[in-house]
């Protein structure tokens, strides 16, 4: 019973460090696919000048955006687009930069004509790339630190039990 | 589709407190709106029967409700409209144009587009279907159906379109998107079951193009206006094709005063001319000899 139970506190510290390191890749894809997601609102831009409700429609049932959530809460939207995409963002799926690079976009996307559009989703993309990075190095950085000291901590603890 | 029904579909763009005073107003009223007109720092008003007149006094539009039903009237996509913008106007789903006047933001001689919105006009379209019957009945050959502003042109030709695109190949030239409303491909409103639908060309190249590729019977176009436009008819009547068209003019005397229309009427293009007024047939009249 006692080994069981020791087995166990290994099992969910060595879980948990996991999880984390799981959790840091996530972020690393949703950066990706946000990245992906804006240049690709600047092709349709540019090449079909299609409305931003027939944009997200077309994104939303894009697979590659599948992970994207907030995108499924846009694609129908007859209110003021900014409410709309504000809430979609702030829906708590987003890591805290990209949260606050989308918001700022939003107050933003639609208002001026191509050119304009163009440039600022160019501008939103460097800052995402720039977020994708930063959460890439810290990503590398510290999975293998979660992992280990997980297993470590978890080991730990069943030598202090024993 | 009757106006009650636009007047619906376009509610949702309309500031909260405009949308409250039409509720509020009694359903008969409504259906004879015409217009809708949301001006800065001003009321309200409507068009009833061809007179503007104030919504209700308080009902007082800020700069902050033309913004944001300017917005939303561009499909919260302004850069998909630089076209309209710069010719002053937006169709909407169902074919209600909506008038954009504020300052011009120019590129050489030509308006690029609009800041500082001040004026909104919502025109509500309206579709009645048979009102064209009788003369699409008693006449044939290519009609010219003139009127003055809001007099009914679009609607008249819409129905005349439906009645010639259900017995012979008609082609539409819908340079605004108002009388097919087309979405998507799929026209909103009834054009016939064999018409072919040119949205968003310009009058005189959809014309060519038309009787380039679809070899019709019957080209449907509306507001002719320029020299060019009606060089296209001249050279499309030329094959054979019979036009239905309408043209600003007061009357038959001010049709004959306009000297861009003179080579269509000099050539007898035109079989019959029809005057609308108030959105109804004033004066049938025949303006060719034979």
């Amino acid at each position: 019973m006692k080994a069981l139970g020791i087995l166990c506190v290994f099992l969910t510290c060595a879980g948990t460090g996991f999880y984390l390191a799981m959790m840091l890749r996530k972020e690393v894809r949703i950066y990706e696919r946000l990245t992906a997601f804006l240049k690709d609102c600047s092709v349709y831009i540019q090449y079909q000048n299609l409305p931003l409700q027939e944009l997200f429609q077309i994104l939303a049932g894009n697979p590659d955006y599948a992970g994207l959530q907030f995108l499924q809460n846009i694609r129908e939207f007859r209110q003021d687009f900014e409410t709309v995409w504000s809430c979609a963002v702030q829906s708590g799926t987003l890591p805290e930069d990209a949260e606050r690079i989308l918001l700022n976009l939003g107050h933003e996307l639609g208002k001026t004509d191509v050119s304009g559009q163009i440039a600022l989703l160019e501008l939103y993309q460097n800052q995402m790339t720039r977020a994708y990075e930063d959460a890439r190095t810290a990503c590398f950085r510290k999975t293998k630190l979660y992992q280990s000291l997980g297993c470590l901590g978890g080991a730990m603890l069943a030598i202090l039990f024993l | 589709m009757q106006t009650s029904e636009n007047l619906q579909n376009i509610m949702h763009y309309l500031p909260v407190k405009v949308r409250e005073a039409l509720r509020c107003m009694n359903p008969s009223q409504t259906d004879k709106i015409q217009e809708i007109r949301l001006r800065c720092g001003r009321p309200a008003g409507i068009v009833l029967d061809g007179r503007e007149i104030k919504l209700t006094p308080e009902c007082i539009i800020s700069t902050e409700e033309i913004s944001r039903t300017f917005q939303a009237v561009c499909s919260y996509s302004v850069y998909s409209y630089e076209q309209e913008l710069s010719e002053g106007y937006i169709t909407l789903p169902g074919g209600c144009r909506v008038g954009i006047s504020g300052s011009a933001v120019r590129q050489e001689q030509n308006v690029r587009t609009l800041k500082y919105i001040n004026s909104l006009n919502f025109r509500i379209a309206g579709e009645f279907i048979g009102i064209a019957e009788q003369i699409f009945s008693q006449t044939s050959g290519s009609i010219l159906i003139m009127g003055a502003v809001g007099s009914g042109k679009t609607t008249y030709l819409r129905d005349m379109c439906r009645l010639t695109g259900n017995h012979h190949r008609t082609a539409l030239i819908d340079e605004r998107g108002e009388l097919a409303s087309v979405q998507r491909g799929i026209p909103v409103h009834d054009v016939g079951l064999m018409t072919d639908i040119f949205d968003g060309y310009p009058r005189a190249a959809g014309i060519i193009t038309a009787l380039r590729v679809m070899s019709p019977e019957y080209i449907i176009c509306d507001e002719i206006s320029t020299e060019s436009d009606v060089q296209a008819i001249l050279q499309a009547s030329g094959c054979g094709v019979r036009f239905a068209a309408s043209c600003h003019a007061g009357s038959f005397a001010e049709l004959r005063q306009r000297a861009f229309l003179r080579p269509l009427l000099d050539r007898n293009i035109f079989r019959y001319g029809i005057f609308l007024q108030d959105r109804a047939v004033k004066q049938i009249r025949r303006l060719t000899e034979s």
